[in-house]
């Protein structure tokens, strides 16, 4: 026939040209792919892309926020890798990261495998542990305060009914930022315990009935089961922990202010200092820069640790 | 033969009821080291706030005069009275419930697109873009306001309710990567065998991965809207008048450098909190089915 | 389609969701609001039109003055139609925060409540207009107001806002507790670095510890003191700049220098004096209990724990509000140089850059003058700035039954002004910081002092040439 080769396949030149510029289905998914994802593309771009490289570019700068911006080039980096108060800030930032995220992580995924069982007033226990959460930072931040009052708190009170003497918590040098970090541990324990929650459900509960007929004890079935299949849960709660608490500064601000002396004043806290009370937010942006690619850095290092561990497909 | 059964079967059903009840009491040891550690948990997560409740029960000369866990005497709700009409929080937990409410909806819409994407979709640059997302959390919200608030501005967006929404109502970084995480352990066959059956993405997306995805969009929908009702630095910076005042920022006006009004600002917290603890008790359900696990102390 | 349901069992009961129109619908509502919200827009915002009203902005931080301050200018746009204001407040933890983003994006309100503490920054980067040549203009009488507000408020001779009030600082005691303790009413009372004069002895009586002993008895219980004396806190404004000029001390050497004298003799016996009312004679509460902790003076006040603080007048409205225990005001103890006070106000600055300077000054002259100042002073809120406006803050407060003249007397007398440089929010958060661990008994005073003022004069040189 006309148009058609030895084996029947239309070979005529205008299917020859909508088989050159059909769609293959690869390139048909990845233009799905871009289709879902331009949304939020647009608002990333506009709304946060654009401000960092703003940031970036304010970072070489001398500005007031009030006045002109001057260039002043590699001078913010140059005062801040000499200036001791911003390691100490950097060391603070990592210590509250350790005093926080590790207990805070084996407190939500205690609590979330205890109230994923059938325990009667799950659902109220499940909501009170998250309540700490949802209450605003200043209201809660006054209260820890009146809570760690070294003459009339209820804590010291408290210990001193077992004849404890308690520290002045937030004035003492040692204790401040431990306080800090356990009123974020109560804040955010819940919270964590939700995800874990969640996580849980994604696990059949055929695995721990078939493994408990194999004589499996509950320890062993948690790190072969349970602890694996929750690796991508683990991921997300690690990665977004430690971005956010490496940020923290509401609770900074409510309760110390940095201090006592500079006992709290972590980087995110510096930031905002030098940017809203001295007027330096070239400095600060430089600050913010340094603290984004560390945060990189540790975020790449936990990709890389669970890229090799973390189970997603049960298939 | 009846007989002989029947008293197989009754021994039978005695023997069950003993195992049962065998069963049960081992259990109890570890029912009430959880109820102990769940107590212990309770009191400490909810402490903090009997503070407030109690202050914001007082009326304004006792707040001081007393511990701040003694009861209130005489209990007033004077306090809430004032914050609900003299202070206007009505209209403030309209503007809150408005925004949390958009802001939730586009991220379980946009977000939820954007993630699948990520989990499924095969294209060019796909972790490069995810670890762009991600780089995104990174940096300071408190120096990107700056630029920010200088985009809304030329857009001429200042104390508007767009302005307020738009950067955030399209979908976030830590939104697009909690789905991502769970839509990556929902089993490929599924999808696969709707491929073989001839679906198309978006008759999978809903037929197949969004049923699934029931727990994980209650949590993303509970988790962007307490954090949309709890933002303050935003709204505070992108609004200047009362017709868009949120929750957050009117707590914050009882403080001043004159004197705070702590009563008040305990009332208020109140009153913001009412409705979150609603929508979390009412959604919670849907975040677990619980699975009772044989054999787990 | 139905093999995977099959698959999928319970999984597909939840209809709802995995409608496509569900979706669909949320995604067009999404929108709609998106919509609708642009387009009905939201607060106003300064508007150029040749016709219509001009519309001004008035920033201010606190909710409370906000009521007078609305009164006032409802009857400022009576007298000019064709000005709209609009107020708009801020929490005053975020004030600043606010308005700087605001300057950084051109977008400053026209009118703004300024602070001597961040004037020098706005005036260095030249963002407040100059109010001299409009004064001339309009051939305003500078000497209604306090003198010492108006130089305070003056860079290189010039005018950057008028005053609308002042404050000063006064002993504020709970009548009760002196009653008890047989004293008479603090009125005269006396200090001096070598002995604290009748204000330590005053103290002293006052303070008890749990088992009704005074720190002068044998045997009193230092870590157990249920009733304070007086407390000494690390406060400049409201304690220790005070005291330090009651000594003949100062705290700088002039108004935008560069140094800051804290390490003086006459400075540092001052605050000797005040560190041993805490440390060594324990009429006060620890700095433990007191650092960092704003506010904390009046609360202990207000719940009766302590008889005497010295306060600013702008805490009288809050403790009014907050407190049944009678109380009542002196002037502040007098050092060897008789007494002083620190004397501040506020203006409103005018924005350099707003579209409406005409109006903005309209408002400016309004909010300054004597029907404005008098809302303000018959509501108890603060002290009028035109010296013939006093009476209206006196008898608001006589009809209260507190007599607040003390504050008056000081302001007539020797005052303090403010201390204002370049750089000095760093430079005070340096000394806060250094003075916490004064006060904590973690240095000596004279230590305290010298690294205060080596920190405090880098922070301002730093900022003086621009930095």
């Amino acid at each position: 026939m006309q148009g058609q080769d030895t084996l029947g396949i239309d070979q005529s030149p205008v299917s020859r040209v909508k088989e050159r510029y059909r769609l293959q289905p690869s390139t048909k998914l990845s233009l799905q792919a871009y289709a879902f994802l331009l949304p939020s593309f647009l608002g990333l771009l506009v709304f946060s892309l654009i401000p960092i490289i703003a940031v970036a570019v304010i970072s070489f700068f001398s500005w007031s926020l009030i006045g002109q911006p001057t260039f002043v080039g590699l001078k913010n980096y140059a005062t801040m890798f000499s200036s001791s108060s911003f390691w100490h800030s950097l060391l603070l930032t990592f210590y509250y990261v350790l005093l926080n995220i590790p207990m805070q992580t084996v407190f939500a995924l205690l609590l979330a495998l205890l109230l994923n069982q059938k325990i009667p007033g799950r659902g109220i226990f499940r909501t009170i542990f998250v309540v700490p959460w949802m209450a605003t930072a200043v209201a809660m931040g006054i209260v820890w305060q009146w809570i760690f009052d070294p003459q009339y708190g209820t804590l010291n009170t408290f210990l001193g009914v077992l004849h404890i003497t308690g520290p002045a918590w937030l004035s003492s040098p040692g204790w401040a930022l431990p306080a800090i970090a356990a009123v974020n541990i109560w804040q955010y324990t819940g919270y964590n315990m939700l995800f874990f929650l969640a996580g849980l459900q994604g696990i059949p509960p055929d695995f721990y009935e078939a493994t408990s007929l194999d004589g499996a004890t509950p320890i062993q079935q948690f790190f072969t089961i349970t602890l694996p299949l929750l690796s991508p849960t683990m991921f997300f709660v690690l990665v977004t922990d430690v971005i956010g608490s490496a940020q923290v500064f509401d609770t900074v601000y409510a309760m110390t202010k940095g201090g006592p002396g500079d006992a709290t004043s972590v980087l995110n806290f510096n930031i905002f200092r030098q940017a809203f009370e001295f007027f330096h937010a070239g400095y600060a942006s430089a600050l913010s820069m340094v603290l984004f690619a560390i945060l990189l850095i540790i975020t790449l290092l936990q990709v890389l640790f669970f890229r090799s561990r973390a189970i997603y497909d049960l298939s | 033969m009846t007989s002989v059964s029947t008293e197989l079967v009754s021994s039978k059903a005695v023997e069950a009821e003993k195992e049962a009840k065998a069963r049960f009491w081992r259990r109890v040891p570890g029912y009430v080291v959880a109820y102990i550690v769940l107590g212990l948990g309770a009191v400490i997560s909810l402490f903090p706030y009997f503070l407030a409740l109690v202050t914001s029960l007082k009326a304004p000369d006792q707040v001081f005069s007393s511990s701040s866990w003694s009861l209130p005497n005489p209990l007033t709700f004077q306090n809430y009275i004032d914050v609900v009409v003299k202070y206007n929080f009505l209209s403030f937990i309209w503007h809150s419930l408005l925004y949390a409410g958009l802001l939730t909806i586009g991220q379980l819409i946009f977000s939820t697109l954007a993630a699948y994407a990520f989990a499924r979709m095969e294209f060019p640059g796909r972790e490069q873009i995810f670890m762009l997302y991600l780089a995104t959390l990174m940096v300071p919200a408190i120096v990107t306001l700056i630029p920010l608030f200088i985009i809304l501005r030329t857009f001429g967006l200042v104390n508007t309710w767009l302005g307020l929404v738009l950067p955030y109502v399209l979908g976030t970084p830590f939104g697009i990567f909690l789905m991502r995480q769970f839509f990556l352990t929902i089993p490929k066959d599924l999808e696969n065998a709707a491929r073989i059956d001839g679906a198309s993405t978006m008759q999978i997306m809903f037929q197949v991965i969004l049923p699934l995805s029931r727990p994980i969009m209650a949590t993303l929908a509970i988790i962007t809207f307490v954090q949309a009702w709890n933002t303050f630095l935003w709204p505070l910076i992108i609004t200047d008048s009362t017709s868009l005042r949120v929750l957050t920022v009117g707590i914050a006006a009882f403080q001043s450098n004159f004197g705070t009004q702590w009563n008040l600002m305990m009332a208020a917290t109140f009153i913001a909190l009412g409705p979150l603890l609603l929508l979390f008790f009412l959604f919670q359900k849907h975040i677990v089915r619980s699975i009772h696990m044989s054999g787990f102390k | 389609m139905n093999t995977w349901s099959g698959l999928l069992g319970e999984g597909t009961q939840h209809r709802f969701l995995a409608r496509p129109m569900t979706w669909i619908s949320m995604g067009m509502l999404i929108v709609m609001m998106l919509a609708g919200l642009a387009a009905c827009g939201g607060g106003s915002t300064s508007s150029s039109g040749g016709n219509g009203p001009v519309n001004l902005t008035y920033a201010l931080w606190d909710q409370n003055e906000q009521v007078g301050y609305q009164q006032s200018v409802n009857q400022f746009m009576k007298l000019h139609p064709n000005i709209h204001v609009t107020i708009e407040q801020t929490p005053w933890g975020s004030y600043w925060q606010k308005l700087s983003t605001e300057f950084a994006a051109g977008n400053a309100p026209d009118v703004f409540w300024d602070h001597l503490a961040y004037f020098p920054t706005f005036v260095q980067q030249g963002q407040l207009m100059d109010l001299t040549p409009l004064i001339q203009q309009d051939k305003i009488d500078m000497s209604q107001y306090y003198p010492t507000l108006v130089s305070e408020w003056t860079y290189n001779n010039k005018v950057y806002g008028l005053p609308k009030d002042w404050d000063t600082i006064a002993v504020i005691y709970n009548k009760q507790l002196f009653k008890q303790a047989g004293l008479p009413d603090p009125t005269s009372m006396t200090w001096n670095p070598t002995d604290g004069g009748t204000f330590l002895q005053m103290a002293q009586k006052l303070t008890i510890d749990k088992n009704g002993k005074h720190p002068t008895d044998p045997g009193f219980d230092a870590k157990h003191i249920s009733q304070y004396g007086y407390v000494s806190e690390n406060n400049s404004q409201e304690g220790f700049w005070n005291f330090i000029a009651m000594n003949g001390g100062k705290i700088i050497d002039k108004q935008f220098g560069q140094n800051f004298l804290y390490n003086q003799p006459q400075s540092v016996q001052a605050l000797q004096f005040l560190v041993d009312l805490v440390n060594k004679y324990h009429v006060s509460p620890s700095a433990a209990e007191t650092n960092n902790n704003g506010g904390i003076a009046i609360q202990l006040l207000e719940g009766g724990h302590a008889a005497m603080v010295t306060g600013g007048s702008w805490e009288l409205s809050s403790i009014a509000q907050q407190t049944k225990i009678p109380w009542a005001v002196a002037q502040l103890p007098a050092g060897p140089n008789g007494v002083t006070s620190v004397f501040n106000g506020l203006t409103d600055a005018i924005y350099v850059k707003t579209p409406h300077p005409n109006e903005a000054w309209e408002l400016e002259k309004w909010l300054a003058s004597a029907q404005s100042e008098d809302i303000m002073g018959n509501g108890g809120y603060v002290w009028p700035g035109l010296k013939s406006e006093d009476q209206t803050f006196l008898q608001a407060w006589q009809k209260k039954g507190v007599d607040v003249s003390a504050f008056l007397k000081e302001a007539q007398g020797s005052t303090l002004t403010f201390p204002i440089t370049f750089g000095y929010n760093e430079a005070s958060t340096k000394v806060n910081d250094i003075f916490n661990q004064m006060y904590l008994g973690q240095l000596t005073v004279p230590q305290a002092t010298s690294q205060a003022v080596q920190q405090a004069n880098q922070a301002v040189q730093a900022a003086s040439t621009g930095g």
